[in-house]
């Protein structure tokens, strides 16, 4: 397709952007219509790509390469494959759903939806860039809007969140940037171009292993793999529900995504050295993550680490470099993504009428909001597992990754990592029961069921959990063959 | 003999001048034309630079225009520029003699241009000491208490500096038996090296490390900026501090190329805890400019990494880097005065909830002090991803890598400012008027450090262009 259709896709929240700023902030109306236009937009021509993608091949497909910045051979360069559709498609998505639960917003609508659309062209990027300094740069774009969605529009701890947020991944990508100028001195020729430096191998074990470590701060930040994850617990829950959706749902996914895109492939003897200790802290993310949401009180808290738990069923499968392994890596970083956005989202819902988190304060909701009982206990059935939603097809894929892995100890790590799974069923299946089963507390009479506005914004979702439950080849189909080439490219 | 090549100066000195001619027949009212007087001045300067030709002015290499030079001339009459725009509403509400500072502020920039050309000892010196008397004389300009204070730290510290400096220079005239440059360097690396030599090196970075406020000769710093009048201190911040680069360049890269070993450690040295002191005593200020005043430290921090690392991309990446450093500190500073022309201080806590008061003023500060930070896709990550490339290319990790944490520190401290601004309750609600031109001035500097962000290919060219040193 000669059209550079990923770049329109990137960019066109950018053009939203630059209309919004022109539009005065008094018409609120047009500013949000605006917004929802041009993230549709967005998510249309992300399905246009999906509709022309051959899965049949490795390629990358769609590429645009120009040459950008000469002095140093660096190249705006743009590409999908296997490894990044699924997770640009859900960013669209997602993005979209989350501009329409945030048209109720009544304070600062202009610089919010401004911020919205920056954020959004910068996630786009980074899964898409195929030259290193070019998916930095688009990393980092995503760091300004961030600070400023959770700094104004976030909760009572807010200015403490945002800071905590910048300045933590903020000298993980300085880290990263390190490795980066690093690699490209060592390469000859130098270069920034991802898709090169994965076929070159050109480098010695010891210089991979450096570079991994330095590779890995950056994308340890964001993953978050213990013991870097402490921004995550206070930057979810300040956040307003969509800046929160947007952190799990996506922002979190770079981490992984980075390891995937770069760290395995460039560093492939790296990456069967430190794989043992990738998936050690991977069972650590899901032990640890898990235990510490049972003991939360804060519905969004619980939410926040249960997502650094559900991380590390990425990790650990990332790390058995099998390809079940990575394609389960891929898989869960689509389907918790759906699931997690769709919980932030249905704790926004009832942030909003309730005005508060704490778990044991609620009771007995299903009696007053039947309809929102359902989608809560949809998506927290998916987040724990149930066979016949998303969730499902994630962690197990993930786990049978991990079991069959040719290197040593995998065995053992996976079997730790099951129970992970039941934890999680106990804490999500528990707070169920506080909030919506347990006799209803006068307080709550007066609650209204869930509206259309958040209907239209979470009813998607659950369609789409339901989807991917019963017909995952949807979404394996897209990421098998490039994982297979991929994996072959690493393992002997 | 080729005196035509010295008319952008000879244009920049006589603007001045004429400034305190037409100064005469003034009215009190129509003061204002003495700053457009200045800024056309400076416009033809750049006219002038634009057609020069390269060669040497007095057939020696006393005045020398190379490319080098004009990049740094352009440069310096584009900061000249942006600061006479600042100053003009600033200078107005606070005193009457503004022809004199029009004055001053034109022979300093001329000094500046001298700088950039010295290819000799002598010429540099003399062009060092008319920037720096003529900056004493600005700081003090507007008889604050703090100005005065400033101004007596500067001038102090400045001239034992330049005492040492001079001493220096002569241990090296004495060693080499020339003062030109280029001679100076064939000399040095044709003899052995000297105790002596070592000495008279060392006054050198204590004449010049004074100049681009790097530790342990900063503490000049603080107080001079905090007591300048604003555009004074974004002058002092951007041009003073590249035209010192200039000749540290030159005369580290000519004259001294032979020794280079000797040199190179003690600037690694002062280049870390440049970077280190720098950051962290800008996190406990609560004056802006006091705050903006370490953080110009840690950028001379920064700036000596490409220094160390001394190959032309090093070099060009100094340039580079001082190219946008100056645009959005200027910025800065341009934000700072003319909220101080509303509010009257200069406190962070003062800027509270000011994106309801100045929606433009807030996002030039963003922009600006994002570019600092060295925040993609703006102006300031290119600079900063150049020079600390250099190193990481040289094989200087550890620099790179402690450049880059001091880097973190520095994003905290200027999101404390813009915590301040967006996120802070004002409590004053009345609009803070910015006149137009200062208006159009900021967004250009926005649009600039977007474009050099985004294409920086030709500012790159050019500054590699300007770093082959002839």
């Amino acid at each position: 397709m000669d059209f550079s259709i990923l770049s329109w896709i990137v960019f066109t929240p950018l053009i939203g952007t630059i209309l919004i700023l022109f539009v005065p902030r008094e018409m609120e109306k047009s500013i949000k219509g605006i917004a929802l236009i041009f993230s549709f937009i967005s998510l249309v021509l992300a399905l246009v790509v999906y509709a022309n993608f051959d899965h049949t091949i490795a390629k990358m497909q769609f590429v645009e390469r120009v040459p950008w910045i000469l002095t140093f051979n660096i190249n705006y360069y743009l590409g999908i494959d296997g490894l990044n559709l699924s997770i640009f498609l859900l960013t669209t998505f997602l993005t979209f759903l989350s501009i329409v639960i945030s048209c109720h917003l009544k304070e600062r609508v202009k610089e919010y939806f401004v911020l919205f659309l920056i954020l959004e062209t910068g996630m786009l990027g980074v899964f898409v860039a195929l030259d290193l300094f070019l998916f930095y740069v688009f990393w980092e774009v995503v760091l300004v809007p961030m600070y400023f969605l959770i700094g104004v529009w976030g909760g009572s701890r807010r200015k403490y969140a945002a800071i905590k947020f910048v300045l933590y991944t903020v000298i993980g990508s300085l880290m990263m940037l390190v490795g980066i100028l690093w690699v490209y001195w060592t390469a000859s020729p130098h270069t920034f171009d991802i898709v090169e430096l994965s076929k070159s191998c050109q480098f010695t074990k010891e210089f991979q292993c450096l570079m991994f470590f330095f590779f890995f701060l950056g994308f340890a930040v964001k993953v978050p793999i213990c013991p870097f994850h402490t921004w995550l617990p206070d930057a979810h829950v300040e956040a307003p529900t969509a800046a929160s959706v947007i952190l799990a749902g996506v922002l979190l996914k770079m981490g992984v995504y980075g390891f995937l895109r770069v760290s395995l492939p460039m560093f492939p003897e790296a990456a069967i050295y430190f794989s043992y200790p990738l998936a050690v802290l991977g069972v650590i993310n899901i032990i640890y993550g898990a235990c510490t949401a049972m003991a939360q009180s804060d519905l969004k808290k619980m939410i926040a680490y249960s997502s650094i738990s559900h991380m590390g069923f990425c990790l650990i499968s990332m790390s058995a470099l099998t390809v079940t392994g990575i394609n389960g890596a891929v898989i869960q970083m689509f389907t918790h993504g759906a699931i997690t956005g769709s919980l932030f989202m249905l704790v926004g819902v009832v942030y909003d009428r309730a005005h508060t988190r704490e778990i044991d304060k609620f009771g007995g909701l299903w009696h007053q909001m039947p309809i929102y009982t359902g989608l809560m206990s949809l998506s927290v059935l998916a987040s724990l597992g149930l066979p016949g939603l998303a969730g499902f097809i994630g962690e197990f894929v993930c786990l049978m990754g991990a079991f069959i892995s040719k290197l040593a100890g995998f065995k053992l790590l996976t079997m730790l990592s099951v129970s992970g799974v039941v934890i999680t069923a106990v804490y999500l299946l528990w707070m169920m029961e506080r909030v919506f089963w347990r006799g209803l507390n006068q307080k709550w009479e007066h609650l209204s069921d869930i509206n259309k506005r958040e209907l239209i914004a979470t009813v998607p979702i659950a369609a789409l959990i339901i989807l991917i439950g019963i017909y995952p080849r949807l979404l394996v189909d897209l990421m098998n063959v490039t994982v297979i080439q991929m994996v072959s490219g690493i393992m002997p | 003999m080729n005196y035509t090549l010295l008319i952008p100066e000879i244009v920049v000195f006589c603007t001045g001048v004429l400034c305190l001619i037409i100064d005469l027949f003034l009215s009190e009212r129509i003061k204002k034309i003495l700053s457009w007087i200045a800024i056309i001045g400076l416009v033809a300067g750049m006219f002038a630079l634009h057609n020069i030709s390269e060669g040497l002015a007095f057939g020696n290499r006393t005045f020398i225009v190379d490319s080098f030079s004009i990049y740094f001339k352009y440069l310096f009459l584009g900061i000249g520029i942006l600061v006479i725009f600042s100053s003009k509403d600033y200078l107005s509400n606070r005193t009457t003699h503004q022809a004199e500072y029009y004055f001053i502020l034109l022979s300093v920039v001329t000094g500046t241009m001298f700088m950039a050309s010295a290819g000799d000892l002598i010429a540099l010196y003399v062009a060092l000491e008319l920037l720096s008397i003529g900056s004493y004389v600005l700081v003090a300009y507007l008889r604050t208490r703090e100005g005065i204070e400033g101004a007596i730290k500067y001038l102090l510290f400045g001239a034992v500096c330049s005492a040492v400096l001079v001493y220096g220079l002569s241990i090296i005239y004495g060693m080499t038996g020339s003062t030109e440059l280029r001679e100076i360097g064939y000399c040095l690396s044709q003899q052995d090296k000297q105790g002596a030599l070592l000495l008279g090196l060392f006054f050198t970075l204590v004449g010049f490390g004074f100049k681009i406020a790097c530790v342990p000769f900063h503490f000049w710093v603080p107080e001079a900026y905090q007591g300048a009048p604003t555009p004074i201190t974004a002058f002092l911040a951007s041009g003073s501090k590249a035209a010192s680069l200039a000749v540290f360049i030159r005369v580290f890269i000519e004259a001294f190329g032979g020794i280079k070993t000797e040199w190179t450690m003690i600037l690694i040295v002062i280049c870390i805890l440049t970077m280190t002191i720098g950051n962290l005593s800008a996190i406990p200020q609560t004056n802006i400019k006091r705050l903006l005043a370490y953080s110009s430290v840690s950028h001379a921090g920064y700036l000596l990494i490409g220094l160390i690392v001394g190959t032309n991309q090093g070099i060009s990446s100094v340039m580079f880097y001082l190219a946008v450093y100056a645009l959005a500190t200027l910025g800065v500073f341009t934000v700072v005065a003319v909220v101080a022309n509303k509010i009257g201080t200069d406190e962070i806590e003062g800027y509270a909830g000011l994106h309801k008061r100045a929606p433009l003023l807030s996002l030039s500060m963003l922009i600006c002090l994002a570019s600092l930070a060295g925040l993609p896709p703006l102006a300031g990550f290119i600079g900063k991803f150049y020079l600390f490339a250099c190193a990481v290319g040289t094989g200087y990790i550890y620099l790179a890598i402690l450049g880059f944490l001091f880097s973190t520190v520095s994003v905290y401290y200027y999101f404390r400012i813009l915590k301040s601004i967006y996120l802070g309750e004002a409590s004053d609600s009345s609009k803070v008027p910015t006149p137009f031109f200062l208006k159009a001035v900021l967004i250009f500097v926005m649009i600039g450090l977007f474009f050099m962000g985004i294409l920086p290919q030709s500012l790159l060219f050019s500054a590699l262009e300007a770093a082959k040193l002839t």
